[in-house]
């Protein structure tokens, strides 16, 4: 298992570096002018080339590549245009995207694969399918018009009106955040978010364990909602523990607008990929054979068919990884979130290419990040996986 | 002359042989495609937008003055104050700059048909000769193509066009074609070159080769036939992709395109109505287009799907 892992990260690595490098060449060949040519106002020509022979730009492009490229290797983003060490950008906007990205994407996944088991179980009845055309609906539907729609709830029509609802959404660097709060303390709140984060993961992890170990001894099951509402409630009591309980419900308070929003767009897929899987898996001999014994209808649903439909979702999900890291752009900037996608787009207005050219780097890694863990869970549950190497070491 | 009179009697022309095995088919999935009720949704939506693009041209001609219901040029100049609520002269009110919205409506909608078909069309081109190709030859061929596609799957596909956009100016054909190559070489490529190397073990693929018919014979005239199904399928939620990778880029200002639906939203937002709740005419029925037509072609692909993939059915 462990040599299939490395055989597929080592791939990963490779078409990442093929991806990056075409996207140096593309971009630059492709782009009108650099970024010295925009201050042409207030600039001569011999001030302009002075600029570039600062910033590097007058290198020819193969330079220019192989520089960045040591960079790279050296883990050293190196600067932006204007001069601001590129890792002390990424640290301000990378843990609000992963805030988003990581808990939304976990949330829809779990309500997508339920919604999808218990829709295609009674596929005739009504319910089922208004909840398939909604998810349907919510799926394909424009981000900004969703983030819009999701607000109006929040602001006018009073749904979550006790959470939230301050006017300032649009807007980079958390303006709807509480000044005089943040005021007395020195924490940005981008370290708030790790540390939030790190609760959240801890906990998730922690409990897992002992969920598993509850589960073996007493030989019985956990709800999964209630699973779910004790690392929410584990994760607040971390934050309390650290003293950052204000910070981080202030955060809460613009954060959940594009959870909310990403959560609605995102589990209609999973909900989708579930029901076709499940659909397969209905009509199968154990299925039937399980149903035989007597088990209860939801035991037949969720120990001997759901667990066997998980693992085409899984490997669907690497395909529509890119996606869904694309919808948090999106969201991110029709609401003015602060994150990766935000801080992306002012890179572009202001052509600032290493930002970009390292933006499309960070993303490239994070979906790597994700399909491994995808491809660690994958072969948790399919024993064929882990037995490959057996295999072909044996015949 | 009497042989020849009776020999056409006994022999129907050939055209019209097949006229009848297509129209015999074609019952039998129509029957299969109208047993869900969410691929019957799908199509009434995109015959509701079809026939409201067709519609927009003779409207123009025909009742509404050019002037003032130009999508792209008109200005009405009888009412006092823009953006204008709907009224019997509007009849969803008028945009920023006095433009009637759903004239601007039902005009984008022939821009998006447009845009979707031609990406389609180039998806399918692509991928099926590619998944042909790499089925048909195997080996270091299909090592090649299929690290390039595995490749064009990885990548975040709307970051590459938002990236490309900003920095070139991209017009709607640029656009179809850029979307229809990077999903003609993403997953679509992969469905089709399964389904191509079931259809290339079939012993009429062998027939072909031993009456000596060369590569591409076999290629273009005995695989891609049988695969044309489901690229038809595929074809489908390429459409969706389409619109939506339009929607989104023109909502940010990227593109070079007149009117589209995304553009509109766009206007209302650089004019700042976006997050007012007032004005709701000014972006709900661009929004609600691209949604529904979005989850029409969706819908369509998923009961299609049914149709082509027999495994599904439950029978």
């Amino acid at each position: 298992m462990t040599r299939y892992l490395i055989r597929q990260f080592t791939i990963s690595l490779i078409k990442l570096f093929v991806f990056l490098t075409f996207m140096f060449f593309f971009i630059q060949i492709v782009m009108p002018g650099d970024f010295v040519d925009q201050f042409a106002m207030g600039c001569d020509a011999a001030c302009r080339e002075e600029m570039r022979v600062q910033l590097g730009l007058d290198l020819p492009l193969w330079n220019r590549y192989f520089h960045w490229l040591g960079q790279v290797v050296r883990l050293d983003f190196g600067e932006s245009m204007f001069g601001e060490p590129i890792l002390d950008i990424f640290k301000r906007v990378i843990p609000p995207t992963l805030l988003v990205f990581v808990i939304g994407t976990v949330l829809a996944f779990m309500i997508g694969l339920w919604l999808g088991k218990v829709t295609s179980w009674r596929e005739r009845g009504i319910g089922s399918r208004l909840i398939t055309l909604g998810g349907l609906v919510l799926f394909t539907s424009f981000p900004p018009w969703l983030t819009y729609l999701v607000t109006y709830l929040v602001t006018k029509g009073g749904v979550f009106q006790v959470v939230g609802g301050r006017g300032g959404l649009r807007g980079p660097n958390f303006t709807g955040l509480d000044r005089l709060l943040w005021q007395k303390v020195e924490l940005s709140p981008s370290e708030v978010i790790i540390t939030m984060m790190i609760c959240v993961v801890i906990s998730a992890l922690f409990l897992f364990l002992l969920k598993f170990i509850y589960e073996r001894l007493t030989k019985s099951k956990v709800p999964t909602l209630m699973f779910v509402f004790l690392i929410g409630l584990w994760a607040v009591s971390g934050w309390q523990m650290w003293g950052i309980d204000d910070l981080a419900f202030d955060i809460m308070t613009i954060a959940y607008i594009p959870m909310v929003t990403y959560i609605l767009l995102a589990f209609g897929e999973f909900m989708l990929i579930m029901q076709a899987s499940m659909r397969d898996v209905k009509n199968s001999e154990y299925v039937q054979i399980a149903r035989a014994k007597g088990l209860p209808e939801s035991t037949v649903r969720d120990q001997h068919a759901a667990r066997n439909a998980l693992l085409p979702v899984l490997s669907r999900l690497v395909i529509s990884l890119p996606y869904l890291i694309t919808g948090v752009v999106i969201i991110e900037s029709s609401v003015g979130w602060p994150g990766l996608g935000t801080n992306l787009w002012n890179a572009l207005y202001w052509q600032n290419m290493p930002v970009v050219m390292n933006t499309l780097l960070i993303v490239g890694i994070i979906s790597l990040g994700a399909r491994l863990i995808i491809d660690v869970i994958a072969a948790y549950l399919d024993p064929r996986i882990r037995y490959q190497d057996f295999q072909t070491n044996h015949t | 002359m009497t042989v020849v009179q009776n020999s056409e009697r006994v022999l129907e022309p050939l055209w019209r042989i097949r006229l009848k095995l297509f129209a015999r088919g074609f019952k039998k999935n129509w029957a299969l495609f109208a047993e869900s009720p969410i691929g019957l949704i799908g199509l009434g939506v995109i015959v509701f937008f079809g026939l409201i693009a067709l519609a927009q041209p003779i409207l123009v001609n025909t009742v509404w003055e050019p002037k003032v219901y130009d999508p792209i040029n008109g200005f009405d100049i009888e009412i006092p104050y823009h953006p204008s609520p709907p009224s019997a002269r509007h009849l969803l009110g008028t945009d920023v700059l006095g433009r009637d919205v759903l004239s601007q409506l039902m005009y984008s909608s022939r821009f998006e048909f447009a845009l979707g078909l031609i990406s389609a069309i180039v998806t399918v081109l692509i991928a099926t000769t590619i998944g042909a190709v790499s089925a048909y030859f195997g080996g270091l061929v299909d090592t090649i193509l299929m690290r390039l596609v595995d490749l064009v799957i990885m990548v975040p596909f709307l970051a590459v066009l938002i990236v490309m956009s900003a920095l070139m100016g991209v017009g709607m054909i640029e656009l179809a074609l850029v979307i229809g190559i990077l999903s003609g070489f993403g997953g679509t490529a992969i469905v089709i070159k399964s389904q191509a190397l079931s259809v290339k073990v079939k012993p009429f693929v062998d027939v072909a080769r031993v009456a000596g018919g060369g590569h591409a014979h076999i290629i273009f005239t005995h695989l891609v036939p049988n695969l044309m199904p489901i690229s038809l399928l595929y074809m489908m939620f390429v459409v969706t992709g389409a619109i939506f990778s339009e929607a989104v880029l023109s909502f940010f200002g990227l593109t070079e395109i007149q009117m589209s639906w995304g553009l509109m939203i766009n206007t209302t937002q650089v004019f700042g109505y976006l997050m007012r709740f007032d004005t709701w005419w000014l972006l709900f029925p661009a929004s609600l287009s691209i949604t529904f037509l979005c989850a029409a072609f969706y819908m369509v692909g998923r009961a299609l799907d049914e149709v082509v993939n027999p495994r599904l059915r439950e029978r």
